[in-house]
């Protein structure tokens, strides 16, 4: 058919340089600042970051425990400022590493108090512990598409939420398939740039 | 779906592809909430930590610098160990009259680069000594920079370097504000700008 020709014609054409580190690393303003060490950096990455790492250490470990929590992160990653590498991931995904690791040791210990009890128990920990590394992932992940330009975002979400074909996209948005291909990648990258800095 | 055709295999390779829409297809509304941090979360992050100097030690002002330097080789040894996250400050040589007063670990921005970068006073003023690894071989040519501002791209170059080696440090220039040693790599285009691909990147503290 005619239409589909077409479709396939234009889906050869490259209509946009591939992804590259330099447009990545535009992203954080947070993320030079943090680098360098500059005294606001930490303030900076509390500004964009905070929402986020609380919402993770909340719904993990309930509010009053989250305010800790949150606390020591901030400052468990100023202290450990120069071990931050942006090559390797993004702040956000640094500090939510950070979360992961605290939220989980609070979980560790709860349960131990818990086991104490009877060994039932036991089965509950690791679930919770994979529960609230599940939920750290889908965090960052979220965060990753939230944090894209619109229409970005309104391609990635197209292609992930409502399972549509390039192809369906290009007609639900009127864009053409190469800038769809490249919103897509940008998301993806975006999203596996969180999930290293975290891991 | 077809979101695994042709995405950029310099990037992506299909089974990350697949894990990452996998992960995304798992967040559930919820996800996309975020609350709002407590109140007075921040002033009790700030509490902890003290007034934040970015050169690490408790706070002074910028025109202090200078006094700082006048300082004897022992006071200067002990502040050094005291600030957190400098590692690596090497012993002042005492056969020459020199006092290190600042330090800087040079971050790898790429794989094989590694070195420090050191000021000192010494009795012809103060001096920038770079320790280097050596740098791999370029069609370009390395260049070293001091930056005062990474955002608006204020900075001084120093010109080429091949490698270790100590030069005077540039005249009117604030080891405080231009306080980033940058080691970039240039094309050979005759553009003097920097190029925008550094290699190596510390900031120096004292």
């Amino acid at each position: 058919m005619a239409t589909s020709t077409l479709v396939h014609k234009r889906s050869r054409r490259r209509y946009s340089a591939p992804v590259t580190g330099g447009e990545l690393r535009a992203v954080d303003p947070a993320e030079t600042a943090f680098e360098r060490g500059d005294e606001h950096a930490l303030k900076l990455a509390y500004d964009a970051h905070g929402s986020l790492i609380y919402t993770y250490c909340k719904r993990s470990l309930g509010p009053e425990l989250a305010k800790d929590v949150t606390q020591e992160v901030f400052l468990a990653a100023w202290r450990a400022r120069e071990r931050f590498d942006s090559q390797r991931g993004s702040l956000a995904g640094w500090l939510m590493g950070i979360a992961k690791n605290k939220v989980i040791d609070q979980v560790r210990m709860a349960g131990r108090r818990v086991s104490t009890v009877g060994g039932t128990d036991l089965v509950e920990i690791s679930a919770t512990t994979e529960h609230v590394s599940a939920l750290a992932d889908r965090l960052l992940v979220s965060e990753a598409i939230n944090s894209l330009p619109d229409r970005s975002r309104q391609v990635v979400e197209l292609a992930f939420f409502e399972d549509l074909t390039h192809a369906q996209i290009a007609e639900r948005t009127d864009l053409p398939l190469g800038t769809i291909k490249s919103d897509i990648r940008r998301g993806l990258a975006r999203m596996r740039r969180h999930l290293e800095g975290s891991a | 779906m077809s979101l695994d055709d042709g995405y950029g295999a310099d990037s992506l390779d299909a089974a990350e592809i697949q894990q990452l829409t996998a992960l995304a297809r798992s967040i559930t509304p919820e996800d996309n909430i975020l609350e709002p941090v407590p109140d007075e979360l921040w002033q009790s992050i700030e509490a902890e930590l003290g007034p934040i100097d970015s050169h690490g030690g408790d706070v002074q002002s910028i025109s202090d610098w200078r006094r700082r330097a006048f300082r004897p080789l022992a006071a200067v040894a002990a502040a050094a160990v005291i600030v957190a996250g400098v590692v690596g400050i090497s012993a002042v040589n005492g056969g020459d009259d020199a006092i290190v007063v600042a330090q800087a670990d040079l971050a790898a921005l790429a794989d094989g680069f590694e070195g420090s970068a050191e000021v000192a006073e010494t009795d012809g003023g103060l001096e920038l000594s770079l320790d280097l690894a050596d740098l791999p071989p370029d069609e370009g040519f390395y260049e070293l920079w001091l930056i005062k501002d990474l955002e608006t791209g204020q900075m001084q170059s120093l010109g080429p370097i091949d490698g270790s080696g100590t030069i005077e440090w540039p005249d009117g220039f604030d080891p405080a504000e231009y306080a980033v040693v940058d080691i970039s790599v240039e094309p050979r285009d005759g553009v003097p700008t920097h190029s925008g691909v550094s290699v190596l990147r510390g900031t120096l503290e004292s």
